[in-house]
């Protein structure tokens, strides 16, 4: 049997915990190993933990440490982590806070199961997984942003054209394997490459990657919409 | 001889109008002075008038806030988490193959779940606008409030009332009512008192309303109490219904309001 994806469920709702980590385990290849109620639980976890886990599901408002507190925490210890952000709250400026912070995925609590099931499968297999009204922010803060950082993406030696390719099927969510045999180079090889991508953009992620691409038009809204 | 004498008249004459020219204008530049020291003084009155006013608005305007920011609170933490996990429960039990026993457990969280968050929503309903004043009148209403006081025990509530308020305009009966909240508030968070009487009787003056504690009291001339957003709302309240308000306490010997409308 493949090996199973294991989450810990971060929310201040006892209820709604056990009820998501229900849901989830119908499903053979999801295991939930741990349940903490705010932050500082997760934290407590993490620093004892043998091994960390694959997917953090974060709820955004909690008593002691809140989940935008505890992503900021986990960017600097656990960096590897993919945290995907459960909110009741689905307005611009929380969800742009989280991507900001480097979150994989964003959706709302009261998203059907099957939404979660498939955010939490495409972010464990190509690192972030946004649905249409994610992008459409992401994409719409570009504007509001400074353009610090779009000189250097001006610059013809920003990226490599190699670069660039792989960038591109990164967003298309393809993983390593599938580019690897789409531009027949071997896997390593993309690796680097997508290490230097994350260098030179400053992502501390895929999704990092994503969100830089899209913000700096180096990919189109459409492009990824159209593949959605 | 005629000649000089008539002079002389002319001259007291000329002397006697200069001398009235001098008092008069002596007693215009006075009128001027004080008229402008009556208009300055005034002012100056109106200006701190002004500033009260925009006082008792801000205290107005915060105290909306807090009440918004309370609302939405209780709406996130009660309605929507509640409402979440009802959700997450009913996907459960679309869930195929579930047995009895489990179909069962999830039924009973929905239901006590619904139950769990139709308590909240009348709770926030209640704690916006009792329903009974609507309903029942003020005085069903401050009823009402005694009677829950009562029940939690910290302290006792005896309320008279002599008049009936259906005489009384009905948009006042809701300043009333948030006047004696926040009075009794006050008693509850900050006077240590176990007895607290409300009275109110009518006489030709107008209607009275007694409101009293036997707590620790406070300095009526230390303008910190005055400073609270209780009694600014107190006050905002008070001026709506274009009524007096006399307090009189001293300290360790209890405090008395008395609301003259």
């Amino acid at each position: 049997m493949e090996k199973q994806i294991e989450i810990i469920l971060v929310d201040d709702e006892a209820l709604f915990r056990s009820g998501i980590k229900f849901i989830l385990e119908r499903e053979p290849n999801l295991k939930v190993v741990f349940e903490a109620s705010n932050g500082n639980e997760l934290l407590n976890y993490l620093k004892r933990a043998k091994r960390l886990p694959d997917i953090i599901l974060m709820d955004l408002k909690m008593p002691m440490l809140n989940g935008v507190e505890t992503t900021k925490i986990l960017n600097t210890l656990y960096p590897q982590l993919k945290v995907i952000a459960l909110s009741s709250y689905d307005t611009r400026s929380f969800i742009i806070n989280m991507i900001n912070e480097g979150v994989s995925s964003y959706i709302i609590k009261n998203s059907t199961p099957q939404e979660m099931i498939e955010t939490i499968n495409k972010v464990h297999q190509k690192g972030f997984y946004y649905n249409k009204l994610t992008l459409k922010i992401i994409n719409d803060e570009k504007k509001n942003k400074s353009n610090t950082a779009v000189k250097s993406v001006l610059d013809p030696d920003f990226l490599t054209n190699r670069e660039y390719q792989i960038l591109e099927h990164i967003c298309l969510e393809f993983n390593t394997q599938e580019i690897a045999e789409k531009l027949s180079i071997s896997p390593r090889t993309i690796e680097v490459h997508r290490n230097n991508l994350m260098e030179k953009t400053k992502s501390k992620n895929v999704a990092g990657l994503v969100v830089f691409a899209l913000q700096n038009d180096l990919i189109s809204i459409e492009t990824l919409l159209k593949m959605s | 001889m005629e000649n000089i004498e008539n002079v002389e008249i002319i001259r007291v004459i000329i002397y006697i109008f200069f001398a009235f020219i001098l008092m008069g204008s002596a007693v215009l530049v006075f009128v001027y002075f004080s008229r402008k020291k009556i208009i300055e003084q005034k002012i100056k009155n109106r200006e701190k008038e002004i500033a009260h006013q925009k006082t008792l608005i801000n205290a107005i305007i915060e105290t909306q806030e807090k009440e918004r920011n309370r609302i939405a609170q209780d709406l996130h933490d009660d309605i929507s988490s509640g409402l979440n996990v009802v959700a997450i429960n009913c996907y459960m039990l679309k869930t195929p193959n579930l047995d009895y026993n489990e179909q069962l457990k999830i039924t009973n969280t929905i239901l006590e779940l619904t139950n769990k968050v139709l308590q909240s929503s009348r709770r926030i309903a209640h704690d916006l606008l009792p329903p009974v004043i609507d309903k029942f009148g003020l005085h069903e209403g401050i009823k009402e409030l005694v009677e829950n006081i009562n029940n939690i025990g910290q302290l006792q509530i005896k309320y008279n009332n002599h008049l009936n308020f259906d005489d009384l305009a009905h948009e006042k009966h809701l300043h009333v009512f948030r006047i004696l909240q926040e009075l009794i508030n006050n008693s509850l968070k900050h006077s240590e008192a176990n007895t607290i009487t409300i009275d109110f009787n009518q006489d030709s003056d107008g209607i009275k309303l007694h409101y009293s504690d036997n707590g620790k009291g406070f300095d009526v001339t230390n303008s910190v109490h005055k400073k609270g957003l209780g009694m600014k709302n107190i006050e905002s309240r008070i001026s709506l219904l274009q009524a007096k308000l006399t307090v009189d306490s001293k300290l360790n010997q209890g405090t008395h309001f008395l609301i003259h409308f």
